[in-house]
């Protein structure tokens, strides 16, 4: 069972080419050489392949058995969806269904905002929709009847937060989770939409057997965590947790600006959530002046704050010091102030705050998302004992991943 | 004054253009590139310029040049010969040897390490410099983690490590220039690198400081490993440490024999944003050219920047 995964550099899909290696003839699909180095350092037969080019895909994709797509293009300016971007993400899955085996399986991971605003609350509406919302659920649409063309089997993987050693967000909330008080604002009783790359591993593997019937499924754990459980599995023994339900407060709508450009651009230039979705649907010609209009922004924002500051060094012209030539002269005034406050025996001066407060208020946006709805993928394993098995079995992965500091006299 | 940008790479689409067009002062007069940046030019309402032959480019008094660090020599030797101001991107040179020929070349450069411009490397400059907390026992730094999703196309320059070059080129040589700044005499003692296709991927070095007191440096950067990036500095009984990949960072303050941690209240008087850093950068630059004052070009490009990066691949077995 030759198994491609494009992406594989990602954070999801690099912790799951280590969790697949063993069960498939894994091979792991990168767009460039410099996102395969650290596969390529632990052996993995990495392919080195733009998919949304044909030759690329017909080169990478005609011997694999199945084909999981994690890659998403977004735009590098924005961060969001223009059409060039847009293009990439089409190509990326027409190439797949059309270079993959006749009957391969393609597995695509969309997303729990792919749901109404009944999942997700904070989704907006109409037009100021978020391009990564739209965009999925266009992806989506594309897969379905692509497939359906090609009779490929396609199931399609709406996921929330994805939790394990090599994601983020995993190292966030161990790290929130190991003060001494956390304040919750969350029920603890309320189903979260946590999915950990063991129980993603293994929808994999079930999609693969022929029993299981294409479609849409979304993946939670199994069974589905309530938030209770997922701060209980990473807080410290002991951390003491305090839950203080929060009601959702939506995001408030924005004012408009005036000045002395049109409104058209005002409003492109007042904020980059109410760009994006203008990027969304704009021609590619205009691409490079929306970019441009947004790059400028965020550089006089940034100009303006810095010369707003009192601190700001220059002289009677107001013109900028040399920087070069002044390397200790700051130095003073920061011991004039320090001498200010007296030192205490252990040499810290008073002009310091305890860091460790006694409680820390934690509450996330996806403690406002409702369950997402089904369908499941059917018999899958517990998460906790997939778990247990990854813990005791997977040292090496767990100690290739988890954040580490280093720093000892 | 007039500005003249070769390379039309997301640097320049993304960070210099939109910051020239902030600053009343200068005019972009070009935008060159090998293959012709149309696009680019009339977005920014300058000159497209296709590169055939580089005695070709248009005149500017000051040249930036946003290119691959492989490629970068002979546009030099041009704008050089030229005698025009020449803001380079940053790794300044492949190894020392360029480094010190193109010196030689042209006493009107720079290279755009914008570190030493943040608030965080300031902040720690006048820490050691007031003494307050004694004398520097060790440092340790620690910085890179998995790559991740690169956001690279397939024939980004940054794939050939003959044209970029991994790791200490790409992203430890602002960690360098920061210790350029920080510390007048260092050099590297040991150094062990490993190697994947072509590119060092993750090194582990000790450094020699040896000015009014002499200590060691540890240094980790990796790409194997997930590392949450930071700096500690060991005084004589206290620890400080912070992040010194960004601009505002958080200083932390221990006892070292306890592990309980202060945040060190400090001012703001540099750049909080990189694109604060950038602009101090390029704000700094253009005051050096408005005044014709002679420039250190082995500060602003940083040659121990390049001598540390030299050091370290010939100890740590280029492969």
């Amino acid at each position: 069972m030759n198994l491609g995964l494009i992406g594989a550099n990602g954070q999801i899909g690099t912790e799951l080419s280590f969790l697949l290696k063993d069960d498939v003839n894994l091979i792991p699909i990168t767009r460039n050489r410099l996102g395969s180095i650290f596969l390529k350092h632990h052996d993995f037969p990495c392919r080195i392949s733009d998919i949304s080019k044909e030759n690329d895909a017909l080169e990478s994709l005609s011997d694999l058995d199945s084909v999981v797509i994690l890659s998403y293009a977004t735009d590098p300016h924005s961060g969001g969806q223009t059409r060039s971007s847009q293009k990439i993400n089409d190509e990326i899955i027409k190439n797949t269904i059309k270079f993959s085996k006749n009957n391969a399986t393609i597995i695509y991971f969309s997303t729990i905002r792919a749901f109404s605003n009944s999942i997700v609350p904070n989704t907006s509406n109409f037009w100021i929709k978020s391009s990564f919302e739209k965009e999925k659920i266009h992806l989506e649409n594309l897969l379905l009847s692509e497939s359906k063309k090609n009779k490929k089997r396609v199931f399609i993987l709406r996921i929330s937060q994805v939790f394990g050693d090599g994601q983020p967000r995993t190292h966030y909330f161990r790290d929130v989770l190991s003060k001494e008080k956390v304040i919750i604002q969350v029920s603890p009783e309320k189903k979260s939409n946590i999915v950990h790359t063991v129980t993603i591993k293994d929808a994999i593997t079930k999609c693969l057997e022929y029993e299981y019937v294409p479609g849409i499924y979304s993946l939670v754990n199994n069974p589905q965590w309530t938030w209770k459980d997922v701060i209980d599995y990473y807080k410290k023994p002991e951390t003491i947790i305090e839950y203080k339900p929060q009601t959702i407060i939506e995001d408030k709508p924005q004012q408009s600006i005036q000045n002395e450009h049109s409104f058209f651009w005002n409003l492109l230039k007042s904020n980059k959530k109410f760009i994006n979705p203008f990027l969304y649907y704009i021609s590619p010609k205009y691409e490079s002046q929306i970019q441009k209009k947004l790059a400028i922004k965020r550089i006089s924002t940034a100009i303006y704050n810095l010369k707003k500051s009192k601190l700001m060094r220059t002289d009677n012209d107001g013109k900028l010091q040399s920087l070069q030539t002044r390397r200790y002269e700051n130095a003073k005034a920061y011991l004039n102030d320090l001498t200010k406050n007296y030192i205490d025996e252990s040499k810290i001066p008073d002009g310091l705050k305890d860091d460790l407060k006694s409680e820390n208020l934690f509450s996330i946006e996806e403690f406002g998302f409702n369950p997402i709805p089904g369908p499941f993928l059917n018999d899958l394993g517990d998460t906790k004992k997939l778990l247990e098995n990854y813990d005791s079995k997977m040292f090496f992965i767990k100690s290739l991943f988890s954040f580490r500091k280093f720093s000892v006299l | 004054m007039k500005i003249g940008v070769v390379g039309a790479g997301r640097i320049s689409s993304s960070v210099h253009l939109p910051l020239l067009s902030c600053i009343d002062t200068v005019n972009i007069e070009f935008i060159a590139d090998r293959k012709y940046p149309k696009v680019l030019g009339n977005t920014y309402n300058t000159k497209p310029v296709k590169i055939d032959k580089i005695s070709s480019l248009p005149d500017c008094d000051i040249v930036l040049l946003a290119l691959p660090v492989g490629v970068k020599e002979e546009y030099v030797r041009e704008f050089a010969k030229r005698d025009s101001y020449i803001f380079t991107e940053k790794p300044f040179s492949v190894d020392l040897k360029t480094h010190e020929d193109l010196l030689k070349l042209s006493e009107k450069i720079t290279c755009n390490y914008t570190r030493n411009y943040y608030n965080t490397t300031r902040q720690i400059k006048n820490i050691i410099s007031s003494g307050v907390f004694g004398k520097i026992q060790k440092v340790s730094i620690t910085e890179g983690g998995i790559n991740g999703k690169t956001g690279l196309p397939k024939n980004s320059y940054q794939n050939d490590p003959t044209l970029s070059g991994g790791f200490l080129m790409d992203s430890a040589c602002h960690t360098f220039s920061q210790l350029d700044f920080l510390f007048d005499n260092i050099s590297v003692q040991e150094a062990n690198i490993i190697w994947e296709d072509g590119f060092d991927v993750e090194t582990n070095a000790v450094f020699d400081v040896n000015s009014d007191a002499s200590f060691t440096i540890d240094y980790m950067g990796t790409q194997l490993k997930n590392v949450e990036p930071h700096t500690t500095f060991f005084f004589e009984q206290n620890k400080i440490q912070f992040n010194h990949l960004i601009p505002d960072s958080v200083f932390t303050i221990s006892s070292l024999n306890s592990d309980k941690q202060f945040i060190l209240q400090h001012e703001i008087a540099f750049a909080s944003t990189f694109a604060q850093a950038y602009y101090l950068k390029w704000i700094d630059f253009l005051e050096k050219v408005s005044s014709s004052s002679k420039i250190d070009t082995e500060t602003e490009t940083s040659i121990t920047t390049t001598r540390i990066i030299n050091d370290l691949i010939q100890k740590g077995n280029k492969k």
